[in-house]
């Protein structure tokens, strides 16, 4: 039987003067990819944030795999692979230090040929590993924190604003590396702004405005979900 | 590897491959060179010059010819005080007091009275020393590298993924620290290697200290280290924790200790060196004039005299009634400097007291009470080498006048400078002189150093638990 992975219930967070997330209540289950739609300042970064444990929830609960992130954050985190909008990578090192150190934290031990394999399957130039990340694109930067993540080998990813920055063909290749995650049973909570991309690779994709789940569209049986019915949706509320 | 150790690593290696931090190690490793090489050479100097200049006032002293002893009274002699083998790292109130003293009889000279006001005492910024390199410098070298530790995290938006790998807040404040404390560990190289080559009188007992003081340095540079890692998790920016560390720093460093001498001289002030000498002068008086044995002081003491050996005039005592007189006037006179001395000194300790009780808000005021205990250069060292050189003053005069009481007959006495053979007579050989003991200062203890400083010592560790309650504190708060 298929369990829940991530459940926000009356989800209320304030940032500052402003409630930025205001009784939001969802469910992933396991092996699921779910997608976060949104304009700007919807709460889209804030929901994976609370999921993370790294803000104060002033309501509701963030469970993860049954464990509250806000009473358990350290456990939490463990279970999480996490990918920043920006890849928040170290600068002064390259692809293979980063990797190896971020692993070393979560006291992953992954040999060379596991690293290699994943800077592989991201399609980073193999002579830029060993360089230092400032002389790196965004996009290979979003390449490497995509790698790590792989690597973490957690039960669930949450994604910011994953293929940001990324040229069309690296966007294509991530959608694999998530199909194929969910397929082993990894969860995916991913948030956006690309429509057309959430609907080709989520199995269900929830619009979010004003720290508020709006509604929630599902795939239908050939995996195929409404973009016409969101798009109309997501501009009726921007309208209004 | 330990999540902490590894932070630590990581944050070393990001130094060594940044400008800033190497410009900040290299201006950390010249400015501790340069403070030991210029305390060592400068104490070094004034070692020498003291030891030269007392084995030239023992020579003039001891050369003196045939002479009335109480001529060799107010002929005096000059009494130095050697630095104690530590001074090369914290020289201190030596510079500000004096370190020599004129001994004569009747009167208590120089470093006694010429301070009668502590005026900035500790407030001073102090000489370029290790201590003041340690104390000063290197925390503000340690703001400089350390105020973007875990906000450069926060900008960079790597603490979202350092936190994301499930590492708690605490260890990855502490790793901050660990490899901040490295640099602080580094900067205490000169304090030990400087203390372990250090020479001179009780060198062993002060090795002693040598421990105790590093540890001191360790506690204090540590209470920063957890300071500068906490408000830099504490606030959002570098900007902002750069302007809140140094801000501490300027109130702390710079302020307090001023705030501290100034409030004290205020709360507990003390008379000029007029005033001072005016109210001595006029005790004095009243004591009488032990030069004149006519003098209406020593009546009394004539009377008892004579009582006593059972004469009825001082001619027919078995001693010169001069010198006896002498004698009794000394002791009475330096009952007086005694009460004058040890007045001022306990209005000094109330002032250093008060200046202390500042260690509250800022930790600098407590270790530097702590170094100059442990190096023998605080306010009670200066105090014991005065009451050492006033003992071997009094001593020295009193031996004279013992001379003159028992060296020669009242009649000559009062005729020596009448008659060509009385005062032949009263000029006593020069080897009474020359056989006086030189003046050599004992140090306090090690152990008495260690009671004089524990009272610093245990605000210091007030002060770590605090900055060590802040770094928990900003680990709970701390954000993405």
């Amino acid at each position: 039987m298929t369990e829940i992975a991530l459940q926000a219930t009356d989800l209320k967070v304030i940032r500052g003067n402003k409630t930025v997330l205001s009784g939001m209540s969802f469910q992933v289950m396991q092996g699921e990819v779910f997608a976060l739609l949104g304009g700007n300042g919807a709460g889209k970064s804030t929901t994976l944030l609370a999921f993370m444990g790294l803000l104060d929830v002033v309501d509701g609960r963030a469970e993860v795999l049954g464990q509250s992130a806000a009473e358990d954050a350290v456990a939490v985190r463990s279970k999480i692979a996490y990918l920043p909008e920006s890849a928040a990578l170290y600068e002064h090192l390259n692809a293979i230090e980063n990797l190896t150190y971020f692993l070393s934290l979560s006291q992953a031990r992954p040999d060379a040929k596991a690293l290699h394999s994943a800077l592989e399957s991201v399609n980073l130039p193999k002579d830029s590993w060993t360089q230092p990340l400032k002389s790196y694109s965004k996009g290979m930067r979003q390449k490497t924190a995509i790698a790590l993540a792989l690597l973490r080998e957690t039960p669930v990813l949450l994604l910011d604003e994953p293929t940001s920055g990324l040229d069309p063909a690296a966007v294509e290749d991530f959608h694999k590396i998530v199909e194929k995650l969910a397929s082993i049973g990894v969860t995916v909570l991913m948030v956006t702004h690309d429509l057309y991309g959430a609907c080709q690779v989520a199995h269900r994709v929830g619009l979010l405005r004003a720290g508020q789940l709006v509604d929630v569209f599902e795939a239908d049986e050939d995996g195929a979900i409404d973009i016409a019915a969101i798009r109309d949706l997501f501009l009726q509320q921007q309208a209004a | 590897m330990n999540p902490i150790l590894l932070i630590a690593n990581d944050e070393l290696r990001f130094w060594r491959r940044s400008k800033l931090a190497w410009t900040v190690l290299t201006t950390l490793v010249v400015v501790s060179v340069c403070a030991a090489f210029v305390s060592n050479t400068e104490v070094s100097r004034r070692a020498q010059e003291r030891l030269a200049q007392q084995a030239e006032a023992d020579a003039i002293f001891q050369a003196q010819p045939d002479r009335h002893p109480h001529r060799m009274v107010h002929y005096g002699h000059y009494v130095y005080r050697t630095a104690s083998p530590l001074a090369v790292i914290d020289s201190g109130i030596n510079s500000m007091v004096g370190t020599s003293i004129f001994l004569e009889g009747h009167r208590q000279n120089t470093a006694t009275f010429a301070s009668a006001r502590e005026t900035g005492l500790l407030s001073r910024f102090g000489n370029f020393s290790p201590a003041f390199a340690l104390q000063s410098l290197v925390p503000l070298l340690l703001i400089i590298c350390g105020f973007a530790s875990v906000t450069r995290e926060k900008e960079n938006k790597t603490l979202y993924q350092l936190i994301g790998q499930g590492i708690g807040n605490t260890s990855l404040l502490l790793g901050k620290s660990l490899a901040l404390w490295s640099l602080a560990l580094l900067a205490l190289i000169p304090l030990i290697a400087l203390g372990l080559s250090a020479t001179g009188a009780d060198i062993f007992d002060f090795r002693q200290s040598l421990g105790g003081l590093t540890f001191g340095y360790l506690l204090y540079l540590s209470i920063w280290v957890l300071l500068i890692v906490g408000v830099s998790a504490l606030v959002r920016t570098s900007t902002q924790s750069l302007s809140v560390l140094l801000g501490v720093w300027i109130v702390s460093v710079v302020l307090m200790p001023r705030v501290a001498g100034a409030y004290a001289n205020a709360a507990a002030p003390s008379p000029t060196q007029i005033e001072t000498n005016l109210r001595l002068a006029e005790t004095m008086r009243s004591g009488g004039d032990s030069h004149d044995i006519e003098d209406s002081a020593f009546m009394d003491l004539r009377e008892r005299t004579l009582a006593e050996y059972n004469v009825e005039s001082i001619e027919e005592l078995p001693f010169n009634y001069r010198g006896f007189v002498a004698l009794r006037g000394e002791e009475a006179d330096t009952e007086v400097l005694n009460q004058f001395a040890e007045e001022r000194m306990v209005r000094e300790l109330e002032q250093k007291r008060v200046a202390d009780s500042f260690s509250a808000l800022s930790p600098i005021i407590a270790m530097r009470a702590f170094s100059m205990a442990l190096t023998g250069t605080a306010l009670q060292d200066h105090h014991h080498f005065l009451r050492a050189a006033e003992d071997y003053r009094y001593d020295m005069v009193q031996s004279f006048n013992r001379l003159q009481m028992t060296g020669m007959t009242l009649a000559d006495d009062l005729a020596r400078n009448t008659d060509a053979e009385s005062g032949r007579r009263t000029r006593l050989d020069a080897a009474a002189w020359r056989e006086m003991p030189v003046f050599e200062l004992q140090p306090l203890s090690h152990a008495q150093r260690w009671q004089a400083a524990s009272q610093a010592g245990f605000i210091m560790v007030l002060w770590l638990l605090v900055a060590f309650g802040l770094l928990l504190f900003a680990g709970r708060r701390l954000q993405a």
